[in-house]
């Protein structure tokens, strides 16, 4: 009794840190200021300042240090960042080390769309929006390709992986993915068919195995039992929902409004994503993983947030 | 026609006599420096470049749709990091031919490019020859957009009016008597035996009718042959095939990253030509050529160098090779079991590692022999092990043979340890004496418990 009186406390407390926290972010709009000195390392929230372009890191008192780094997609762990940039010649992906130098540049191909590091930093991911596949016609496809930065091992397109072991249909796409902590095993979306299905990718065997239908940008909680992801809806809109790997099991999250973005795990317990606001732009939300409580304004004119440990 | 094409020549090398000094004049006094930079690339008597048409990476190096020029790969350099600047196709040629898209971003016709330079300009200025031979070019000089299966977007000579009309040629006058070939020519196929319009094996047979007695005359007259695309065909990267094949290649494969102006770098440097554009940028290609000493790298990051040394192999008189593998391949090294270029460095951009993140079964060493240069006393060599099982089942060790005095010395007994530093160990030379160094990583194969250990930075001091 006593210990769910003190929850019940907690919990008070805590919504109302964070109803101090978002009426301190609406009145006063965080101020990117550019400083020197940002790193991968030190705790917060690595975002994209939607006013800006630019990378940016808000520390645990909601303030936010901006970079001169433009980006229109991040990612970082354990040191290891990635920005997908948008180029003249060709958009590129960019490698930071945890002092945001740039270590490596890709040339992409297409335009940005989802970016991911593995927990240790090691596996990097990215997904582009490319237009003139034949099978739809010249509307946009996806295309996905993993670098493994310990090996140099390079996979520019997953549709070249096999399907069980078979090469998929013409019509593959694969996006969105999220690694395993054990740096080999993945999971993605696999379109095909009319198909949207959620698949667990082994990079060694270069193979994928279709797991669940309608799961879309997943991303694996830190203790590899759940993912999150967006869930279509009939109406055309996505529900941010949390899957049960164990049993398959979905759990719809508290967030109501249609999130169309690959969600990045703040801990075990809450996911944060972005969701574009009226004009341009975004802001970045939590919601807790397992379906109670409501939706808290993380950063305001944010989006493609990465927890920093 | 070819007398208008003379004309702007005229008027061309007018003006390039009067602005043109400029570049010239200045690129003179720095055209020593140049030539003493550009020994790491030998000048070739020939070099023929034959670009191919949109294709990835995966989809030439290691299929069976391109047995030729995965053969071609196997007797020359092929890089597993060489990518295309940007699509669509045209911006790629006129990238690689002078050193920027030059503000091409279509296929459109026709680009007129005035008065920029470019390979083709500055090898002819500086008194060496230069051709384009295309496939399907109606006559010799033709400045149209396309005929039959030839089109200029492929042809990016013919829209710079600094490169004379005889320069653009028919492939059919390619020579079968190889010298006389200018210094630098382009062979570029017709849309269907680019890959463009017809399979990957059309090209490849093309290729081996068409190129492969030039490849192997090349191997012996001081030539080279380059085999390259334009760009990918839309994977998420822009990661194209790329393979030189020649006289002074060392056969392997090569992890640097380049692209069209790393290549144009490379010519440039041949021929001690002012870089252009965005090759002045680009590092040259030095690693994959016989006569080259572990010099300039490629790396972004200089690397402890060891004292210059003529041959590489077998045994090294003057110092190790690649010691902190930012050749990012294994230049200077023998492999037994598994072995990989890791971006996970002491110093510098990558290091060598030895086993792997999942099981492998016994020994996986790095070799080299080399032999201690006048002065040198102390081999250092950096390693850090990840080695997730116990000692009497998997370890880390280094092991010196002293070849001249016949012992063996071990700097680095088994150990297994995954407590994440990197760590040096050292051993006493003798000047002048030989040694073999071995860089082992020993795993049980069992699963779940991997070891690896990853190695860098061998200097001599």
């Amino acid at each position: 009794m006593n210990r769910r009186i003190l929850a019940a406390l907690l919990s008070a407390v805590l919504l109302g840190s964070v109803a101090v926290g978002y009426t301190v972010l609406r009145a006063r709009p965080a101020p990117a200021v550019d400083r020197a000195g940002i790193t991968l390392d030190a705790p917060g929230l690595l975002l994209r300042d939607t006013r800006t372009g630019r990378l940016a890191v808000q520390d645990s008192g909601g303030e936010r240090a901006g970079s001169a780094l433009g980006c229109a997609r991040l990612y970082a762990a354990a040191g290891t960042g990635v920005c997908l940039r948008e180029g003249l010649a060709s958009a590129q992906l960019v490698l930071l080390g945890s002092d945001l130098t740039e270590r490596r540049s890709i040339p992409l191909n297409g335009v940005p769309s989802r970016a991911r590091v593995s927990g240790s930093g090691r596996m990097v991911s990215w997904t582009v929006f490319v237009t003139g596949d034949s099978y739809n016609g010249g509307r946009f496809s996806t295309r996905s390709g993993i670098l493994d930065t310990r090996t140099g091992t390079l996979a520019g397109n997953l549709e070249n992986f096999t399907v069980d072991g078979r090469p998929p249909d013409p019509d593959a796409n694969v996006w969105g993915v999220t690694f395993a902590v054990d740096d080999n095993r993945f999971y993605a979306t696999l379109s095909t068919g009319g198909h949207r299905s959620l698949v667990r990718g082994d990079f060694a065997a270069r193979d994928l195995h279709p797991l669940k239908d309608n799961v879309e940008c997943p991303s694996l909680s830190p203790d590899g039992t759940r993912i999150a992801y967006k869930k279509a809806l009939p109406n055309g809109g996505w529900r941010l929902t949390v899957l049960n790997l164990a049993d398959l099991a979905e759990t719809p999250l508290a967030e109501t409004r249609s999130v169309d973005d690959q969600a990045a795990w703040l801990d075990d317990r809450t996911v944060a994503y972005g969701l574009p606001h009226s004009g341009t732009g975004a802001d970045v939300w939590a919601v807790p993983a397992d379906g109670t409580g409501t939706p808290r304004l993380l950063a305001a004119d944010a989006d493609s947030p990465a927890p920093l440990h | 026609m070819p007398s208008r094409r003379t004309g702007v020549a005229a008027v061309l090398a007018a003006v390039i006599a009067l602005t043109g000094t400029a570049a010239v004049g200045a690129a003179s006094p720095g055209r020593a420096t140049a030539a003493v930079a550009a020994a790491a690339v030998p000048r070739f008597d020939h070099v023929v470049v034959v670009p191919f048409e949109n294709k990835d990476y995966s989809a030439i190096i290691g299929s069976s749709a391109a047995p030729y020029l995965n053969s071609l790969a196997a007797q020359g350099a092929s890089f597993t990091q060489s990518f295309g600047v940007t699509h669509p196709s045209q911006g790629n040629y006129v990238a690689l031919f002078s050193g920027s898209q030059q503000g091409v971003t279509d296929d459109s016709c026709p680009k007129n490019l005035t008065g920029r330079a470019n390979l083709g300009s500055q090898l002819i200025g500086a008194g060496f020859g230069f051709k384009g031979y295309s496939e399907g070019l109606p006559s010799d000089g033709y400045t149209g957009c396309s005929s039959g299966r030839y089109v200029r977007k492929h042809n990016p000579w013919v829209d710079f009016d600094n490169v004379p009309a005889a320069s653009n040629v028919r492939y059919s006058t390619f020579p079968t008597d190889y010298a006389q070939l200018p210094t630098v020519s382009f062979v570029v196929p017709d849309m269907c035996n680019d890959m463009h319009d017809c399979a990957i094996g059309t090209g490849d047979t093309w290729l081996r009718n068409n190129l492969d007695a030039y490849a192997q005359w090349a191997k012996t007259h001081n030539s080279l042959l380059i085999v390259t695309f334009d760009e990918d065909n839309f994977s998420s990267v822009n990661q194209i095939a790329t393979v030189f094949v020649g006289d002074k290649v060392r056969p392997g494969s090569y992890g640097e990253q380049i692209n069209h102006y790393n290549i144009l770098r490379t010519l440039e440097d041949a021929y001690g030509l002012a870089p252009l554009g965005s090759a002045a940028t680009a590092a040259p290609i030095t690693d994959v050529w016989t006569t080259s000493t572990p010099g300039p790298t490629p790396g972004p990051t200089p690397t402890p160098s060891p004292s210059p040394s003529p041959s590489p192999t077998p045994s090294t008189p003057g110092g190790i090779v690649n010691g902190g593998f930012e050749y990012g391949t294994f230049n200077g090294w023998t492999r037994t079991g598994t072995t990989a270029i890791a971006d996970l460095p002491h110093a510098g951009a990558y290091s060598g590692a030895v086993g792997a993140t999942t099981p492998t079964d016994g020994d996986s060493v790095l070799t080299q022999t080399f032999t201690a240069p006048p002065g040198v006393t102390r081999l250092t060599i950096w390693w850090k092990g990840d080695c997730r099982d116990t000692v009497k089942y998997a370890w880390a060790s280094i092991a010196v043979k002293h070849n001249t005095s016949g012992t063996t010395v071990t700097p680095l007994p088994r150990t297994c340890t995954a407590n994440g530093s990197w760590q040096q160990v050292t051993d006493t030379l003798t000047p002048g004496h030989s040694y073999t160094v071995q860089l082992v990583n020993h795993d049980d194969n069992y699963p779940g418990d991997p070891s690896i250990t990853w190695f860098d930075d061998l200097v001599l001091s």
